[in-house]
């Protein structure tokens, strides 16, 4: 059981890397990794509302819905349960937390329009993974994706540095430009687990 | 299958929506917030209701405060001074401000939610605009800056 649960998180992070793997999470993927600061802020509140919602969806799914034969709707409903979660999340750590708040900031609203969270609770039924798997799992790939904006993220502020680069090619061009090698690279990954 | 699924999702979303109903009520009040805005010469105090956005109310109040993406944080054109009351600068707003407007406490106005009182002063980039032609004096191939009083 636990080595399953490791090869799972293992999975999630590596081989099945939600950004360079699934391609997931590409829009703030590629406006928010032109600052490793920025990128590791989002990737934080990444991890913490991806693992939060597939806590709350994997309950609904199966408690829910599949008792009610209502399974045909589970795509609406984890997208109302996601936006929903977010809001209610930034409230209570306006309230309770405003020094992690603050540290979130605004990607906490964008992570609702980040398909990657949509897409681990739809993931996590067709898997038909446990509850503890559809957590670890939901966490590896918050991991994975969060990897993935940091090292993007870190070789685009080097190159920056550097200076030389073509003016067509700054921001998105070659943002796109390291994702696609970088996710050549992590297909060296596959067949590990 | 009939109407349940329907039937099911309408319940869900009422339950969501009541809870986000209950948890504003009960979470999101800040209570009535004092807004000191001054621009040029021009000064006035103003009383609003805590967690207002501050490009928001200031363009309503008649602030001509430039932007031109409606406040989603993207154009970086609504930069205001913050001197008290702003809080932290957020990480949306650094990518467009200078080191030295960092220093000045600029921000911009769409990122800051009136949570206490506060205090702005608003750039007269127009005016000085103005003035320039006025004198003919403006180049607009040169770039210049406007000082922040």
């Amino acid at each position: 059981m636990g080595l399953n649960l490791v090869m799972i998180f293992v999975a999630a992070v590596l081989t099945e890397n939600a950004a360079f793997t699934y391609l997931l999470g590409m829009c703030p993927f590629i406006s928010l990794s032109k600052s490793l600061r920025t990128a590791s802020g989002m990737g934080a509140a990444v991890i913490f509302v991806i693992t939060l919602t597939a806590i709350i969806n994997w309950p609904i799914y199966h408690l829910i819905l599949v008792p009610l034969n209502s399974e045909l709707i589970y795509y609406i409903v984890f997208i109302i349960v996601i936006a929903g979660t977010v809001q209610l999340v930034e409230m209570i750590m306006e309230k309770f937390f405003p020094v992690l708040q603050a540290a979130f900031g605004i990607f906490l609203p964008l992570i609702t329009v980040n398909c990657t969270v949509l897409a681990v609770s739809l993931f996590m039924v067709i898997k038909e993974y446990s509850y503890l798997q559809s957590v670890i799992y939901a966490f590896g790939i918050a991991v994975g994706w969060i990897i993935a904006i940091v090292i993007v993220a870190a070789i685009n502020e080097k190159l920056e540095l550097v200076g030389a680069m073509p003016k067509g090619m700054k921001g998105p061009g070659i943002i796109m430009v390291i994702a696609g090698i970088l996710a050549l690279s992590f297909l060296g990954f596959s067949g590990m687990v | 299958m009939g109407f349940l699924p329907v039937i099911v999702m309408n319940v869900i979303l009422l339950v969501i929506t009541i809870l986000l109903l209950v948890a504003e009520k009960l979470l999101v009040s800040y209570g009535d917030c004092k807004i000191s805005v001054s621009k040029g010469d021009e000064k006035e105090e103003f009383v609003v209701q805590g967690g207002t956005n501050l490009l928001g109310y200031l363009n309503d109040r008649g602030y001509d405060i430039s932007n031109s993406c409606g406040g989603k944080g993207s154009c970086g054109y609504c930069k205001v001074r913050v001197i008290e009351g702003g809080g932290q600068i957020l990480p949306t707003e650094e990518i467009f401000m200078s080191r030295k407007e960092k220093q000045e406490d600029m921000r911009l106005a769409c990122q800051v939610k009136v949570k206490n009182d506060v205090n702005v002063v608003i750039p007269d980039y127009l005016s000085v605009v103005r003035q320039m032609v006025v004198s003919k004096n403006f180049d607009p191939n040169k770039r210049w800056l406007v000082k922040v009083h």
